[in-house]
């Protein structure tokens, strides 16, 4: 069944939308949660919120691209599950490390709690990553959004870990002069 | 980060890496380039032996050496014979091993020894001196002379020229 047609399931408020949600992208939704939390059980549940979530915000949203829509609320979901698991202390995991390295791109908003904000965000740091080469782009979110491990960078680049790593770095550099550049950052 | 463009978000997932490109040429021509090396390295390290060896005082190269003979000899005082051949030769070795030197025609005998010993092979120090003798030689002959079994120096008269020639064999 296309993206579409799962939507249109889920307009039509008919549960077989989550069945085939499910079908389709309980594995991708399961390797976000899992590289966040790096727990399967946690991740697992992880995944049976997002559909519900999903359940709960089709409509009044029709996501133009689905996987993008269930990536972002499986992300959100296992960032939530993962600070309330660390809030005692930090965990010294892959996923912290992910966070580690985008310190040099720490924005100062006014409001962090604001959507509108944290949307110019997204939209400046996606506009962005547009003057990118593909293939920096990809690795890019990967790391970040889908926080991957640079192990499996390394294996889906068909690269060096250390090729990686200078790849990443050199990105960050210049999205932190691009965050300057637009009041995000101080230099 | 969670506010990406989904379609950065979608296309990020489905990002395959292109197959890095086998650059065939540089390749083949940096194993040439090996091949050659090691090929040139081999020949000079055959051409070069490891003893030099001197005629009458000429050190022995690639070009003929002409030697002043037949003439009477000097060296020994014994061949006063104008149709007698006589060399004398030495040797300088790049290892201390002593060398076995012997001809495919007439003798060798050394001045260091205390009676005359005429034998068509020796074994010399670096350094030492050997009169060569061939009573008479055989203008169309080529003679050879030989370095622990290998060929290391012919003999041969250059009968355009009307004198006898030294070379690497």
């Amino acid at each position: 069944m296309d993206d579409k047609q799962i939507v249109e399931l889920y307009w039509q408020r008919n549960e077989q939308a989550i069945a085939e949600t499910a079908a389709k992208y309980e594995t991708y939704c399961m390797k976000i949660s899992q590289n966040i939390l790096s727990d399967r059980a946690d991740s697992e549940e992880n995944v049976n919120d997002t559909y519900l979530h999903t359940w709960e915000a089709i409509p009044p949203q029709r996501p133009a691209i689905l996987s993008a829509f269930l990536g972002r609320i499986a992300r959100n979901l296992a960032l939530n599950r993962y600070k309330a698991k660390s809030a005692q202390k930090r965990q010294g995991d892959a996923f912290a490390l992910s966070l580690d390295e985008l310190d040099d791109c720490a924005v100062s908003l006014p409001d962090p709690e604001s959507e509108t904000a944290a949307a110019e965000l997204g939209a400046s740091i996606s506009a962005f990553l547009r003057t990118q080469s593909e293939e920096v782009r990809s690795m890019f979110v990967l790391r970040y959004f889908y926080c991957e491990s640079i192990e499996e960078l390394s294996a889906r680049f068909r690269c060096g870990e250390s090729r990686i790593k200078t790849t990443l770095l050199r990105t960050r550099r210049k999205l932190r002069e691009h965050l300057i550049k637009e009041g995000y950052c101080e230099a | 980060m969670s506010e990406l463009d989904d379609d950065l978000i979608a296309s990020a997932c489905q990002y395959r890496a292109k197959p890095h490109k086998t650059y065939l040429f540089p390749r083949m021509l940096a194993a040439a380039a090996c091949l050659v090396l090691i090929a040139t390295a081999a020949l000079v390290m055959h051409r070069t032996p490891e003893t030099d060896i001197y005629i009458d005082g000429t050190a022995l190269s690639a070009d003929p050496v002409p030697i002043d003979q037949p003439m009477p000899m000097a060296l020994d005082g014994r061949s006063t014979d104008a149709q007698t051949l006589c060399l004398s030769l030495s040797f300088e070795s790049r290892t201390d091993a002593p060398l076995e030197v012997s001809v495919s025609e007439g003798v060798l005998d050394s001045p260091s020894d205390a009676s005359p010993r005429a034998l068509s092979a020796r074994t010399v120090s670096a350094g030492e001196i050997l009169l060569w003798t061939i009573d008479p030689p055989d203008e169309s002959a080529v003679y050879t002379l030989y370095l622990d079994g290998k060929a290391a120096a012919v003999l041969r008269c250059d009968s355009a020229n009307g004198y006898w020639v030294a070379e690497r064999p």
